[in-house]
């Protein structure tokens, strides 16, 4: 074996035809198990192929195991595309070039061009293959004895080519073709268009395997520090054809170091750089078994592998230096969450930024002093580290920082670390951190430490658990395990922790160990890593004892399981999510990466185990909003898991059903029967709104929400129903489902009033716009009550159809008689609802249309909302709207009104809203993408998209707003692809915005799960029922009951407006 | 003598051209020296323009025993600044104008040459003002108008030393109005653009603002109190109204390197619209206010 082939390669990358297989009908399997081998290794393994992905589909990546995919990625379509896997096997598209409509024109016109040119010259049929992707190939020879040739025949070929050409007049022959299309790209305003043949066309495209190199060395071989040497190039055509560049030899000029070979024939020999091989693709495999012996004989190191940052630009998320007025916001958006456990990004040595947080859902409890409302209680700190050389603490203050990056991996769910640091003795180390809350077991946050010096010292490292900020009282503190209580709300909160440094992959033991800190030293010496791994185990309870035995147990069975199982089994329940919600955008990288971001933490955010606690305003990521609960959760979360994850979204919905008690409580006390929501909500459901605030200007601001916004009840129900109508869960409309919404309608039967007019008002209300208080009949309570009561009544006759036992049990205990579900239809026909019939507008709430209309355009430029801007007072005398309320109707219910309704009810909010909330602008996307404004839609996701992501807000710091990230999802889901439910399917009506090439998703139906893929340019929709029993889908005025595997398409017909099924 | 900071005796100076408005200065300069803990050293720059009668007249009255005085021949600005190069000095003290009031110029010449040609504190008085009122007792309550980015809150390190030394609380004033962008200066805080609940949003965003500006960027000592506030409306107006709402004994501004007309707009905005001292800070000369 030639010496540089005697090492084995981290990555290989490879020319698939001629290189790997002979041709695209060659039997692959054994190719196939060799590759397979070599990638449970972890060896990296590329294909580069001009071809599509269907045809290395098919050959090859079937017969790979799905468990054995994740290292392989496939670059098609010369450099246009890459494909790689997730954990699961299933493929994903990481990079796709978009061609905008300009250069799409310049392509066919340049081929267009050639052929003219030659046809002209010679006379001869010329033809073009227009559908490939980002290119068009000239066709030279379209003759029937050549219409696919085997590349054993390229020189017959050449000859035939050449004969073709130059007996017809064009003498200079093939390389005169190729010269003319260079000239051509050129004045047709692509410069950088690329110019490829196989002999047979000449290829004039936007990208080349180039492009695909370029994307390998940004995406992998530089983020797992991949040097050139540890990557292998093969291919089969480096050398000259004709006079021009093989078709690998873009591989070759794109990398310098890197080892290259040829198993082509190479007639007219190779480049400098490259060594021939030759021998064909049996060569390549005994190549590979070559590097597979010599990957069996090396050690490899798994934690470092494991710490390398996902492939693809739009699966991480990216922070590097360290700006200490950055860090708030940082710790906020690299946050790491479960469900159970939220930690905040915190570094693990903290400076005077940090300010680190563990959250437990559900762990609240009411301040002693100052304050009675209840708050989430921050956890210990369990991330602590100090690192010393030769005694000296390692200190972003001290020294200098060579490079300190953090690495939010969407994929994995995991926080990755990298700091290279020179301290001020000039000493140099390398710490690589990883840290995950697990999504396979909960109770469990894991830590990894991989420490690197790079000059012999002495080392040491003492970790730690950090007593809770405040709010939890020590109760028990014994080696291995530390529990807490809260000081009133009778909750304990037991830590059991593990840790252990290995070196050279033994364990060193503790220089000292502590009841909570540990010491380790050792001499460290340059590439002999020490790796430090922590597991704790969390258990929140009413009792001390049951939390301490849930939390002990917990780690005993991680530490048995091993820290590259629970990594492992993390990663693959990401996996599952992801497959099971990712939305897809190509054509725009921004949007694809604010949605990926949003649905990374709404995964984390849940916890399907759970009923006792839901998602506050925040989520585990902040201090903010004290971990408090409000509509936040069924209006603008509860779709995203309804649609995706129906388990998180019933335990949610649970949790309103173990708080029903207290809504009780809270409309007794205000003198009505039914159910009354908590404005916002904790532990028990009691009201927790603070009464009053002191504002920034120093003013005492009363705050009215708590008693006198009710609309959060029909929120609820509304929430119970959706979920029902998507799921056909019986037994949580029997158990739960209809209690929520019986007790809601009833509680707005005694809201509403009847007065002199005939009609029900609901008067001293504040609506979602709540810069407008006490006011009488906000339109959007109204209505929602309406539908509230309807629903009420509609649930009643059907359990007394379906469950008349239910019902029963149900009616007797809450003493519902049977003409009171009749009363509340009657009530609700009889709403008031301040609609107009002659202007189509609800008013917003009575007497809103007398107020001062402003112009906000005229305040823009500006930094802060408007009732800062204007004082409260002004606001209040103004027709300026806090958030969506109206269009928040129009949004919930829009299937009750016509299109002409909420056209007008838009165009005439819309420029009334000041967005002062962020929960507002993805619900004016979402209502705009309905009525088919894309572009109007496409800002306003841009807005909310930027709330969290941009760094100049400043709101990140506090937490994420995760109302907002699940609004996103709605307005991409539900307002541009136009998801409806059906009752007995699904239906779509999709309007992209300019810049989405192409959309996808998956939703769930009751039991079923279908994919859904939009395109924009031809309007395109296809739908395929991955799961479950057929279900009925729809596309604007047609529809097809779809079975188990079926993939249905439809075209838009721009001629007529209607789609039309393109196949069944 | 001055008590030692660090070991090592303390000055204020204050520059004085013998007019009765330059004079004004020497109150304020009294006031900060004795909780600096510092000696007042006073410079008369004696040039053809400037007669000693004034001088005379207020060191007669006031006592000369309390400060140093001493007397140089030359132009006053290279001369000021020549002084201010004394590691001693603490604070300088200087009226916006002395013997010429120049039209349409809130600050007199040798007071804007010397505040772009030294990098030590200034203590800016304006004479008008200082005459019509009583002087602080002791500058006790600083406010530190912000705009929102760690620049400028940087800039206001050396402010933080001295309000440590002075023993004075401060308040960080963000005016927000319309019409102004928001910085693009990443880690900037400036008026919340969602607020969502403000039962829910004010508390942790002033402590944010205090956290990162006041803390992080200021390096705002522990001891000294600080709070955050919010108000609306045009910059100068509002932070006079603020400044006497919350009896503010001294206002802080990051010192711009340039003053031209249109330019340091807060600077001149408080200039003319509070009788506030105003202590200006030294700043990088890209950095905004």
């Amino acid at each position: 074996m030639t010496a540089s082939l005697e090492a084995p390669f981290r990555a290989i990358v490879f020319d698939w035809d001629g290189t790997a297989v002979v041709d695209r009908l060659e039997d692959a399997t054994a190719l196939a198990s060799l590759l397979a081998t070599l990638l449970r290794l972890d060896v990296w393994l590329v294909i580069v192929t001009g071809t599509n992905i269907a045809n290395i589909e098919r050959q090859v990546i079937k017969v790979i195991p799905p468990v054995d995919r994740h290292h392989l990625l496939i670059c098609t379509n010369h450099g246009s595309e890459v494909y790689g896997f997730d954990l699961l096997g299933t493929l994903i598209r990481l990079c796709l070039r978009v061609a905008t409509p300009e250069e799409e024109r310049a392509l066919t016109a340049v081929a267009e061009a050639v052929r003219d040119a030659i046809v002209a010259k010679t006379n001869v049929p010329i033809d073009i293959v227009y559908d490939r992707l980002n290119r068009r190939k000239i066709d030279l020879i379209p003759e029937p004895a050549w219409t696919d040739p085997p590349k054993r025949r390229i020189g017959e070929l050449l000859v035939a080519v050449e004969r073709r050409l130059r007996d017809a007049g064009l003498s200079g022959g093939l390389s005169a073709a190729i010269t003319l299309t260079e000239r051509l790209t050129r004045e047709h305003g692509l410069p950088n268009g690329r110019i490829m043949s196989d002999v047979k066309h000449i290829e004039v495209g936007l990208t080349d395997k180039g492009d695909s190199l370029a994307w390998l060395q940004r995406e992998l071989f530089r983020s797992r520090g991949m040097r050139p040497n540890e990557v292998l190039i093969a291919g089969d055509e480096f050398g000259p054809v004709a006079g021009f560049a093989g078709s690998d030899d873009r591989l070759r000029t794109a990398m310098t170091g890197t080892v290259i070979v040829s198993v082509g024939a190479e007639p007219n020999g190779v480049p400098p750089g490259v060594l021939l091989l030759g021998g064909g693709p049996p060569r390549f495999r005994a190549l590979l078994a070559d590097q597979l012996r010599l990957h069996q004989q090396s050690t490899r190191d798994c934690a470092a592998e494991a710490m390398a940052p996902p492939i693809g630009p739009t699966w991480r998320l990216e922070e590097h230096g360290y700006r200490p007025a950055l860090e708030h916001e940082v710790e906020t958006r690299f946050a790491a969450g479960n469900g159970f456990l939220g930690v905040r990004a915190s570094l693990a040595q903290p400076t005077s930024a940090s300010r680190p947080r563990t959250f437990v859902a559900g762990l609240f409890d009411t301040p002693t002093g100052g304050s009675s409302v209840p708050a989430l209680v921050p956890g210990p700190d369990w991330l602590r580290f100090d690192l010393r050389l030769d005694g000296d603490s390692l200190s972003l203050d001290q020294g200098e920082i060579l490079v300190h990056a953090r690495v939010l991996d969407l994929p994995r769910g995991l926080l990755l670390g990298d700091w290279r640091h020179r301290d001020p003795r000039g000493r140099e180390v390398r710490v690589r951190t990883l840290r995950f809350a697990s999504l396979a077991n909960r109770s469990l946050g894991v830590q990894i430490a991989h420490i690197e010096v790079a000059q012999p010292t002495m080392a040491a490292f003492d970790t730690w658990l950090e007593p809770p900020v405040g709010g939890l009282m020590p109760e028990r503190i014994e080696p291995g395990l530390a529990t807490w209580h809260t000081r009133r709300s009778g909750r304990s909160l037991a830590v059991a922790h593990s840790a252990v440094v290995r070196l050279d992959s033994r364990l060193i033991r503790p220089a000292s160990s502590r009841v909570l800190h540990h010491q380790w030293a050792w001499q460290a010496t340059p590439r002999r890593a020490a790796t430090f791994v922590r597991i704790v185990a969390m258990a929140r309870a009413d009792n001390e004892d049951v939390a301490s035995r849930q939390a002990r147990e917990s780690l005993r069975r991680a530490r048995r399981a091993g820290v590259r199982h629970l990594l492992d089994a993390h990663a693959r329940t990401w996996a599952a999510r992801w497959q099971a919600s990712d939305v897809v955008i190509e054509g725009d990288e921004a949007d694809q990466r604010a949605l990926r971001f949003a649905t990374h933490h709404l995964i984390g955010a849940a916890n399907p185990d759970d009923e006792r606690v839901s998602i506050g305003a925040r989520g585990l990521t902040g201090d903010a909003y004290l971990g408090h609960v409000f509509w936040d959760t069924e209006i603008f979360l509860l779709p995203f898991y309804t649609f995706t994850w129906p388990a998180a979204a019933r335990a949610m919905l649970m949790y309103r059903f173990h708080t029903l008690p207290a809504a009780r409580a809270k409309a007794a006390s205000l003198g009505y029967r039914g159910a009354l929501y908590a404005w916002e909500s904790a532990d028990t459901g009691e009201e927790t709104t603070p009464l009053f605030v002191i504002g920034p200007d120093g003013e005492v601001i009363r705050i009215r929400c708590g008693t006198d916004e009710h609309h959060i009840s029909a929120d609820i129900a509304y929430a119970v129903w959706q979920y029902w109508q998507a799921t056909a869960d019986a037994a949580f409309l029997c158990q739960a489902g209809a209690e929520i919404i019986v007790e809601t309608a009833r509680f707005w039967a005694g809201r509403a009033t009847l007065e002199e007019d005939g009609s029900y008002h609901i008067r001293d209300i504040i609506g979602p716009d709540e810069y407008h208080e006490g006011v009488d009949d906000n339109a959007y309570t109204n209505v929602m009550a309406q539908w509230n009561l309807e629903r009420g009544a509609e649930v009643a006759t059907l359990l007394r159809a379906r469950w008349p036992e239910r019902w029963d049990d149900l009616a007797g205990r809450l003493r519902i008689t049977p003409d009171e579900p009749v009363a509340w239809l009657d009530i609700g026909r009889r709403m008031y609802t301040g609609f107009d019939p002659a202007t189509g507008r609800f008013e917003q709430f009575a007497g809103f249309s007398a107020l001062e209309e402003i112009d906000l355009a005229a305040y823009e430029p500006r930094t802060a909302p408007m009732d800062v801007l204007l004082g409260r007072e002004q606001t209040q005398q103004s027709q300026i709207i806090k958030q969506a309320d109206v269009v928040m109707l129009l949004a919930l219910l829009g299937d009750r009104f016509p299109r002409s309704v909420r056209e007008t009810n838009f165009r005439y909010y819309e420029p009334r809203c000041g967005h002062g909330s962020s929960l507002s602008p993805p619900v004016h996307a979402l209502v705009a993408a309905r009525l088919g404004d894309t572009q109007l839609a496409h800002r306003y996701v841009r807005q909310a998209a930027a709330i969290d992501l941009d760094d100049t807000m400043g709101n990140a710091a506090l937490g994420i707003h995760i109302a907002t990230l699940g609004g996103l999802w709605q307005a991409t889901v539900l307002g541009f692809a136009g998801l409806g439910l059906r009752p007995d399917g699904l239906s779509f009506d999709p309007q992209l915005p300019e810049t989405w090439a192409t959309l996808r998703f998956p939703v769930q139906w009751r039991g079923r799960a279908l994919r859904v893929e939009l395109r924009q340019e031809p309007r395109r929709f296809a739908a395929t029922l991955e799961r479950g029993r057929p279900l009925r889908v729809a596309v604007g005025e047609i529809s097809e009951r779809l079975r188990r595997g079926q993939r249905w398409s439809c075209v838009f017909d721009e001629s007529d407006g209607q789609w039309k099924e393109v196949s069944a | 003598m001055s008590t030692p900071e660090n070991g090592r005796s303390t000055k204020v100076l204050v520059a004085l051209d013998g007019s009765p408005a330059a004079a004004t200065a020497l109150p304020s300069a009294r006031t900060v020296a004795a909780q600096l803990g510092a000696d007042v050293e006073i410079l008369h720059v004696r040039s053809a323009e400037t007669p000693p009668d004034g001088l005379r007249h207020w060191l007669g009255a006031d006592g000369a025993g309390l400060a140093r005085l001493r007397i140089e021949d030359g132009e006053p600005v290279p001369t000021i600044l020549r002084s201010t190069d004394d590691p001693a000095i603490a604070l300088v003290v200087l009226t916006t104008h002395g013997r010429a009031v120049e039209p349409g110029r809130d600050l007199g010449h040798v007071a804007e040459a010397v505040i772009r040609g030294t990098t030590q504190p200034i203590l800016l008085i304006r004479p008008e003002a200082a005459a019509g009122i009583t002087p602080p007792a002791e500058l006790r309550h600083l406010l530190v108008p912000f705009d929102g980015t760690p620049t400028t809150a940087v800039a206001l390190r050396p402010a933080a030393e001295l309000a440590r030394r002075l023993g004075a609380s401060v308040d960080l004033l963000h005016v927000a109005g319309s019409g102004q962008e928001r910085p693009h200066e990443p880690g900037t805080i400036g008026a919340p653009r969602y607020v969502d609940q403000p039962q829910h949003e004010w508390p942790p965003w002033t402590a944010e603002v205090v956290e990162r500006l006041g803390c992080l960027c200021a390096k705002l000592p522990p001891d000294v109190p600080v709070r955050a506030f919010l108000v609306r409306g045009d910059i100068g107006p509002q932070i006079a109204r603020f400044a006497a709402d919350r009896h503010i004994d001294a206002i802080v501004l990051a010192r711009r390197s340039h003053l031209e007309p249109g330019r340091a707009q807060a600077l001149r905005a408080v200039v003319d619209q509070t009788p506030c001292p105003i202590l200006l800070v030294g700043v990088p000369a890209d950095a905004s206010l």
